[in-house]
C-alpha cells in the first residue's frame, strides 16, 4: 500500500492532543487496509527550507544545554561510575574542537521546521583541561571580546519561512475549474452520506482530513451514486471505509513533505464526470446538517465558500452547484465591455478606452505633444506629471503625515 | 441706384440636396462603479452598438470618467460643442439625449419670432448712399 504522508491539524481548530510547538516533520504510518481518506496531501504544505530528519541529525543538535544529557543507548550500556567525568566533559570539548579554528558564531542557523535555529552555544574548556600551564581563566568580563549572541536573532525576518507555519483551512488557492468543482462536491456528497449510514451524526460538524491519493480518489469518484425517487441515496461502495478515513487522528499529525501525491487534474475529473450517473445531482441537501458538512467540506477543499444567504435556496446537489459554478462577476465595466461586448469593439466608428482620457491623450492625438515636450525641456520643467511635488499631497497634510 | 449682388449659382438650403450631418463627433464618458452610471453602462452595452452602426459619420469615443457622472459630448462642424448630462437615467431615456445631439446643428439654441425665416435676398436691394442721382434738400 502506498505510504501517504498527512498534513498538520489547521490552526484555527484546537485540539487537546495537538502538540503546537511540534516541528513539523517527521512520518507516518498508516495501519489501515484501506484508507482512501487517510492519505497524502491534496495541497502544498509549509515546506521547511530544509527538513531535517532525526538519523540525519548531528549529535550535537540534540544538545542545547550543558545540563541536558540525551546519552544513546551504547552509551548507557557502557556507563560505568568511574567514567563521569570524561562523558561529561567529551561533548563541551567536541563542541570547542569543531568551532575551535573558524568560530562563527554568529553565522548562519539550523532549519528546524518554519524558522532558522541559532547555533548551538559553544562553550570553553574548563581550566583542568587545558594543557597549558600558564592559562588563566578571567574572573571578569571586562577586556574580553564579546562574540556570538542571540541578541536581535528571532527578529531578523531572514530567519523565518516566507509562509510561515500557518495552516489554513481553506486552501492557499481558490479551484475554479468546473469539474473539479463537480468532483469535489461529489466527494463531499459521498463523504457526508457515508457517515450518516454508519450512524456517526457527530462527526458531521468535525475536522476531516483532506489528504487522499489520486488513485484513491478518483476510484471514490468512479462509485456508482445514486438517488431513487423517494429521496434515498445509494452510494455504491462501502460507506465503512470511507468513514474510517475521514477520522483526524492527532498522532499521525505529521508527513514526509516530500511525498505529497498529485492533485486530481481539471482533465481526470472531466473524463470522470462523464461517468456519472446524472440522478446524483438530484440528492437532496434539505437537511441543514447535511447541507453544512457539504457545504465546509467543499470550501475546505476548494476554498469556494458559499453566501449565508444563499445557503437557505440550497435544496440540491444541483443548486450547489450553480452556486458554485457562477462566473465571477466582472471587476470593472470596462473588463465586462471587453470580454462580452466584443461587437461594440469592432465597429470602425467607435472607439473604446479602457482608462481615462486625459488633456495628455488628448495633446498627443493631436501630435502637439512632443513640442509641447521640447517647450518644458527648454524651461527645465518635466514632461510628465508634476515634477518634485508628490500625488495628494493634500491628503497626505490633512490626515497629518506631513 | 441700387447693388445689386452677384449672382450665385447654387446656394445652400440648410443642407437640401446635399445634407452633411453636422455632429462629428460624440464623446461618451461612463463611470464603473457609481450608481448614476448604471443607465449609461447599460446603454453601452444593449444600445449603442446598434446606434453607431446606423450612424457611422459619427465618430463614438467611449471612455471612463472616475467618480463623475456619466455625460455625452457632441462635437460638430462649426468646432462648437454640446454637452448633457445623463445621471441617473435610464438607456432609453439616454438613447432619446443621443438622437438630439445627433440631430442637432450646434449652433447656439436661438429664440425664433417669425413664422417664416429667409435666404432670398430682398427684390428692393440694399440702398446705398453714394450711388443714383441724389436729391437736393
Amino acid at each position: 500500500m502506498r505510504r501517504i504522508p498527512r498534513l498538520r491539524r489547521p490552526s484555527g481548530l484546537t485540539s487537546s492532543a495537538t502538540n503546537i510547538s511540534r516541528p513539523i516533520a517527521g512520518a507516518s504510518n498508516i495501519t489501515q487496509a484501506f484508507a482512501p481518506f487517510s492519505s497524502s496531501s491534496s495541497r502544498p504544505a509549509i515546506t521547511p527550507r530544509t527538513t531535517p530528519s532525526s538519523s540525519s541529525k548531528p549529535s550535537h543538535i540534540s544538545r542545547f544545554y550543558s545540563s541536558q544529557q540525551n546519552p544513546t543507548p551504547a552509551q548507557e550500556q557502557t556507563h560505568e561510575p568511574g567514567t563521569a567525568l570524561q562523558t561529561d566533559v567529551q561533548p563541551t570539548a567536541r563542541i570547542v574542537d569543531e568551532f575551535g579554528e573558524d568560530l562563527d558564531l554568529e553565522g548562519e542557523g539550523l532549519p528546524v521546521g518554519p524558522f532558522m535555529a541559532p547555533r548551538p552555544r559553544a562553550e570553553a574548556a574548563r581550566r583542568e583541561e587545558v594543557a597549558d600551564p600558564d592559562y588563566e581563566p578571567a574572573t571578569t568580563a571586562a577586556g574580553l571580546k564579546k562574540v556570538g549572541g542571540v541578541a536581535d536573532w528571532w527578529q531578523q525576518p531572514d530567519n523565518w519561512a516566507p509562509e510561515g507555519d500557518f495552516v489554513s483551512f481553506r486552501p492557499r488557492e481558490k479551484v475554479v475549474a468546473s469539474s473539479l468543482i463537480d468532483a469535489a462536491v461529489r466527494r463531499a456528497v459521498i463523504e457526508t452520506f457515508a457517515l450518516r449510514q454508519i450512524g456517526r451524526e457527530d462527526d458531521l460538524v468535525g475536522v476531516w482530513p483532506t489528504t487522499v491519493s489520486n488513485a484513491d480518489l478518483q476510484h471514490l469518484l468512479a462509485w456508482d451514486v445514486k438517488c431513487a425517487e423517494d429521496g434515498a441515496v445509494t452510494l455504491g461502495g462501502d460507506a465503512t471505509t470511507v468513514a474510517d478515513g475521514l477520522t483526524w487522528k492527532d498522532d499521525q499529525d505529521s508527513g514526509d513533505y516530500a511525498a505529497v501525491p498529485e492533485a486530481l487534474t481539471a482533465d481526470e475529473a472531466a473524463a470522470l464526470r462523464e461517468t456519472w450517473d446524472q440522478s446524483w445531482k438530484a440528492i437532496s441537501l434539505s437537511d441543514p446538517r447535511i447541507r453544512f458538512a457539504v457545504t465546509k467540506r467543499v470550501f475546505q477543499l476548494t476554498g469556494q465558500l458559499v453566501p449565508d444567504h444563499q445557503l437557505s435556496s440550497i435544496t440540491t446537489v444541483k443548486t450547489l452547484l450553480h452556486v458554485l459554478k457562477k462566473p465571477p462577476k466582472p471587476v470593472t465595466f470596462t473588463e465586462e465591455v471587453q470580454k462580452r461586448h466584443p461587437e461594440l469593439l469592432e465597429l470602425p466608428n467607435v472607439t473604446f478606452t479602457p482608462r481615462r482620457v486625459t488633456r495628455g491623450d488628448k495633446e498627443i492625438a493631436l501630435g502637439r505633444f512632443q513640442l509641447m515636450q521640447d517647450e518644458l525641456k527648454k524651461r527645465g520643467l518635466p514632461a510628465h506629471g508634476h515634477g518634485w511635488a508628490s500625488k495628494g499631497g493634500d491628503l497626505t497634510r490633512m490626515s497629518g503625515k506631513m | 441706384m441700387t447693388i445689386r449682388a452677384l449672382e450665385k449659382v447654387s446656394v445652400g438650403q440648410n443642407g437640401v440636396g446635399a445634407f452633411i450631418l453636422q455632429c462629428i463627433k460624440m464623446d461618451i464618458h461612463y463611470c464603473d462603479q457609481s450608481g448614476s452610471s448604471r443607465g449609461m453602462n447599460s446603454f453601452i452595452k444593449s444600445e449603442l452598438s446598434k446606434f453607431a452602426a446606423l450612424n457611422p459619420q459619427i465618430e463614438f469615443a467611449v471612455s471612463p470618467r472616475p467618480r463623475k457622472h456619466p455625460l455625452i459630448i457632441g462635437h460638430y462642424i462649426n468646432g462648437k460643442q454640446k454637452s448633457i448630462c445623463v445621471r441617473n437615467m435610464h438607456a432609453l431615456q439616454i438613447l432619446k439625449k443621443v438622437e438630439l445631439l445627433r440631430d442637432s446643428s450646434g449652433e447656439k439654441t436661438k429664440k425664433v419670432n417669425k413664422p417664416v425665416t429667409s435666404i432670398n435676398e430682398s427684390v428692393r436691394g440694399v440702398w446705398s448712399p453714394y450711388h443714383g442721382n441724389g436729391m437736393p434738400v
